[in-house]
């Protein structure tokens, strides 16, 4: 009897301390933006200061652990990122209004995006289509991918090269494309109709 | 007059009762939430033939320690769902010992924390509920308490 009286109020003062839910917190973006408040923020970006624009190599948020990945996804990976970084400079460098450059200066934009995939239920209204997805097959994908449920979700910041000032940003999710898996594997031709269309939502952002 | 009236409301809100049964369509799942012991949310995928729900920890156990032993493709592969309602757990049991170790395995499972989630389930103590699914609706339902008789039924 002793024992459960003394027991109470440790139970109670371990469940106050953990916290009251007994669930785990969800990521509920790709984590390269923290967060999807004000996403429409887009400062008037003074142009006589700013003409040019340095590109970031794109980043693959793939939601695959380092430790995890196979050799043929971390080649894809880069084989994407290469492809997209290379695509987004040939956008800034035919853009009248910016000159592309490879190095930072006092008035110079820094171009910094992320590839990313997500779940989406478009008819569902409960759903959150930023439910990030591997790219790749896990126990969790496997069946989104199936049900034909996986888009790539492009996410894009203009930011002042040194202070990190934040001029722009945006995300795109290319919902016409659907991400299948062959063979239990992404390939890099079966997303390459979503990534071009990323590309280009991205060059008619930056000409508004 | 009056009476018409509320037992037409009454009937109303029993016809819109999500009850899951033979006849359902399977998305009819989904108007719950589930998610996995890392808090990722899910949906009953469409392409199932088999739904396997536990309703307490005795024939959750069972499922696990089946799934333990197996690829942890085993289940997909063979178009079969595994969802668990924990809602009746005490939240210090889920959130200090349940979660952790659920946490730790390969296979998936679906997480309800919905107390009302097995009020709109056939459920019997002590069994697994299993719902079979043909064309996107529930076929038939059985109830199994043995290892042997889930394995038939996934494997069907």
């Amino acid at each position: 009897m002793k024992f459960y009286i003394l027991l109470f109020p440790f139970m109670i003062l371990l469940f106050i301390t953990t916290g009251c839910s007994n669930r785990p917190i969800k990521a509920n973006n790709s984590g390269f933006f923290n967060d999807y408040k004000n996403l429409d923020l887009s400062k008037k970006i003074e142009v006589y200061k700013y003409k040019d624009i340095l590109v970031s190599p794109v980043i693959v948020v793939s939601n695959v652990e380092k430790k995890n990945q196979t050799d043929s996804q971390k080649k894809l990976y880069k084989e994407i990122s290469d492809y997209l970084t290379l695509a987004l400079k040939k956008v800034v460098d035919s853009n009248k209004m910016y000159n592309l450059v490879e190095e930072e200066s006092d008035h110079s934009l820094k171009l910094e995006s992320a590839i990313s995939a997500v779940e989406v239920h478009f008819e569902d209204e409960k759903w959150n289509n930023n439910t990030p997805v591997s790219l790749g097959m896990d126990v969790v994908s496997y069946n989104a991918y199936r049900d034909e449920s996986v888009r790539l979700l492009g996410e894009s910041r203009l930011v002042d090269s040194w202070s990190s000032e934040v001029f722009t940003r945006t995300r795109s999710i290319q919902k016409d494309f659907v991400i299948s898996l062959v063979n239990e594997k992404i390939e890099f031709k079966n997303l390459k109709p979503s990534l071009d269309s990323w590309i280009t939502t991205f060059e008619k952002n930056l000409s508004n | 007059m009056n009476k018409l009236l509320l037992i037409l409301a009454f009937s109303f809100t029993f016809l819109n009762a999500s009850d899951i049964g033979v006849g359902s369509a399977l998305n009819a799942l989904n108007d719950y939430k589930y998610e996995t012991p890392h808090g990722r949310d899910m949906r009953v995928p469409r392409m199932q033939k088999l739904i396997v729900v536990a309703f307490e920890k005795s024939t959750g156990d069972l499922v696990n320690k089946y799934l333990k032993t197996k690829d942890p493709y085993y289940l997909l592969k063979n178009d079969a769902t595994f969802i668990a309602d924990i809602s009746k757990m005490p939240t210090a049991i889920t959130k200090m010992i349940a979660i952790p170790q659920m946490k730790k395995y390969e296979h998936l499972v679906y997480l309800n924390y919905n107390e009302e989630f097995s009020k709109s389930f056939p459920v019997k103590k002590g069994t697994l509920t299993l719902l079979h699914v043909d064309n996107y609706k529930i076929s038939n339902i059985s109830f199994v308490t043995t290892q042997k008789e889930l394995i038939a039924a996934i494997e069907k």
